[in-house]
């Protein structure tokens, strides 16, 4: 059997003895994207969390096991952790502007990024401009303000960022619940974009399974910190076998009707 | 005919300092039961339209006329009374919920200061009347009256999204302004609400302006809708029809990026480079052309007027008709565009 890029086993996440969040079995490999659906307080968010390390500054307590090319990240320093999150794992969430210090212009914030992953102030500025050209945005931006930017902009920022530092793994919390439709179509195309021409794995978080049929090769729903169901999209979507994921189904509106 | 319009806009304007957010906008609402969308990005000014109907921004231009009546003139006591007949709830009801007042008493207060359930005292002990009438409320929202003791804290966004909508429903408003009421909630809590307006039009015989950026949220509520671009309508007709065959390039766009569930519903994309413009550096001829795939040379330097397209349709676009009629952008198969029936 193969390895996945990332592979998280018998993940548990609790709060004060409390499960949130319970992932027996969850692979994402270079160049696919996996959904994780669910509504509010299903248990998404803190997956992610648990992933990168950080439910714990959260107060969660985590058990299990995530491994990145085999090597065992739960439990590892918060040295070791540091060099690995944001460097070969990155992360985008759902609000974009919160992401991003509103006093440094977009560039400071990024370049900094940079250099804290060892590059030189050099090649920072050479790898943001590339990145920046490749999520289709003008490297002037990076003079402006976050305020000055709008929320697709930003979260295409929070993109090229992952792709400057060459991330392995992308970790997407609802990246475009807060977007345009018009702006969400975009975003959505870069993450595919991400997944074929660089090979990147990519975790997805969303609560509309509209979303998640459009991009995700495979999908895991979850309900109430629990894994319900989970395979490859289309046979998820086309026969759902848990009566959640039908819920879930029948609450995404159609234009059709 | 004009006796069917509750609310007629014509030609409004709206301007923040040389930035003209609302640039000639009209459209009609019907008396109730009757729903019309608002649709357009962030930007387009829709926001900027609802409040100036509710007069919580003021028009530069234009006229707005409230069951025959000026609504831009109104003041003192006459704008109170139109300010009870016209409700608005916000996008985010964790901003317009005061957080340290319980649920009861963020609804008891609107009935209390409109005198519509006797006196009472605000922070303190409430009549039984009113307590009553927010059970009510509460109920027709589909919310447990029980819920009257809680704090906005203690509710889920889906929750406090309904306590909004009964506050709005305690002073028996005839026009609901919905400004993306459920953009901040994920698609179970959004199918809710919007079930839950479907049932309140029908037995309040409520009017609504639904504002969105979501075209997929709107067949089945609103029976018109207006497309907005940069402040200006783009195109408005029957829902059905638009939506089916759009004759304005930006509402072929807007149709595209609604994802879909089922394979075989997904339209072709069509991506528009970049985001909006900002209102205030509208370019010169058609507000769209410098994102539009199907822009020709007129389209740079001519703006195009809004006029009728087809039978209650108008679009501002110098291709209106060629669109109508299945021009697409390369790419964009025009099998798709017909739309008969899609399965769903």
């Amino acid at each position: 059997m193969s390895q996945a890029k990332l592979e998280v086993r018998d993940l548990r996440v609790s709060f004060a003895g409390h499960p949130v969040a319970s992932v027996p079995e969850l692979n994402v490999d270079g160049g696919e994207i996996v959904g994780l659906a669910g509504e509010s307080g299903s248990g998404k968010s803190m997956t992610i969390l648990a992933v990168l390390g950080l439910a714990g500054t959260a107060g969660a307590a985590v058990t299990g096991s995530v491994r990145l090319d085999g090597q065992e990240l739960i439990g590892l320093s918060a040295a070791r952790l540091r060099a690995i999150r944001g460097r070969r794992i990155a992360a985008i969430f759902q609000s974009p502007a919160l992401a991003f210090n509103p006093v440094f212009r977009v560039g400071a914030i990024v370049s900094r990024t940079l250099r804290q992953h060892g590059l030189s102030g050099a090649e920072a500025t050479g790898r943001a401009d590339a990145a920046m050209r490749s999520v289709l945005l003008p490297p002037e931006l990076l003079d402006r303000y976050p305020a000055q930017l709008s929320g697709g902009q930003l979260q295409r920022v929070a993109i090229a960022l992952a792709l400057a530092l060459r991330a392995e793994v992308l970790l997407a919390d609802e990246p475009t619940s807060a977007l345009d439709v018009t702006v969400q179509a975009e975003v959505l195309e870069l993450l595919r974009e991400l997944r074929d021409s660089r090979g990147m794995a990519v975790l997805f978080v969303s609560h509309d399974l509209a979303v998640i049929a459009e991009l995700c090769d495979r999908v895991a729903i979850m309900r109430a910190g629990q894994v319900v169901e989970q395979g490859p999209t289309g046979q998820v979507i086309a026969a759902p076998r848990h009566d959640y994921t039908r819920e879930l189904l029948a609450a995404v509106p159609r234009l059709g009707e | 005919m004009a006796d069917d319009i509750l609310l007629d806009v014509r030609d409004l304007r709206v301007s923040f300092g040389p930035v003209r957010a609302v640039d000639g906008v009209s459209l009609a609402i019907s008396r109730g039961p009757f729903g019309i969308a608002l649709v357009g990005e962030s930007g387009s000014g829709k926001t900027t339209v609802g409040r100036a109907i509710l007069r919580l921004v003021p028009a530069s231009g234009g006229t707005i006329a409230f069951d025959g009546q000026d609504v831009l003139g109104l003041r003192g006591p006459r704008l109170r009374a139109y300010r009870r007949a016209v409700q608005i709830v916000f996008q985010d009801a964790d901003n317009s919920l005061d957080p340290r007042m319980r649920i009861g008493a963020t609804i008891g207060e609107v009935l209390i200061a409109l005198g519509l359930a006797g006196r009472g005292a605000l922070g303190g002990r409430v009549s039984a009347r009113v307590t009553a009438q927010v059970s009510a409320l509460l109920s027709e929202a589909a919310l447990d009256p029980a819920l009257a003791s809680r704090y906005p804290h203690q509710l889920s966004g889906g929750q406090r999204q309904r306590v909004a909508i009964a506050r709005a429903l305690a002073v028996s408003p005839r026009l609901l302004v919905l400004d993306e009421p459920t953009s901040a909630l994920d698609v179970t809590a959004q199918a809710r609400i919007l079930a839950l307006v479907r049932r309140l039009r029908d037995e309040r015989q409520l009017a609504y302006l639904l504002i969105t950026h979501n075209l997929a949220i709107i067949p089945g509520l609103c029976e018109q809708m207006v497309v907005l671009y940069l402040g200006r309508v783009a195109e408005s007709g029957p829902t059905g029809e638009l939506l089916a065959r759009p004759a304005h390039p930006y509402t072929l766009a807007l149709r595209s990026a609604v994802p879909e569930v089922d394979a075989a519903a997904r339209r072709s994309r069509i991506i528009l480079p970049s985001d909006t413009p900002q209102a205030g550096s509208t370019p010169p001829g058609c507000p769209f052309h410098p994102r539009c795939p199907l822009a020709i040379d007129v389209c740079r330097t001519t703006v195009p007027p809004l006029q009728a397209v087809a039978p209650g349709r108008q679009a501002a676009c110098h291709r209106a008709n060629e669109v109508l009629t299945g021009l697409r952008p390369p790419g964009a198969p025009a099998q798709l565009a017909e739309d008969p029936g899609r399965p769903r």
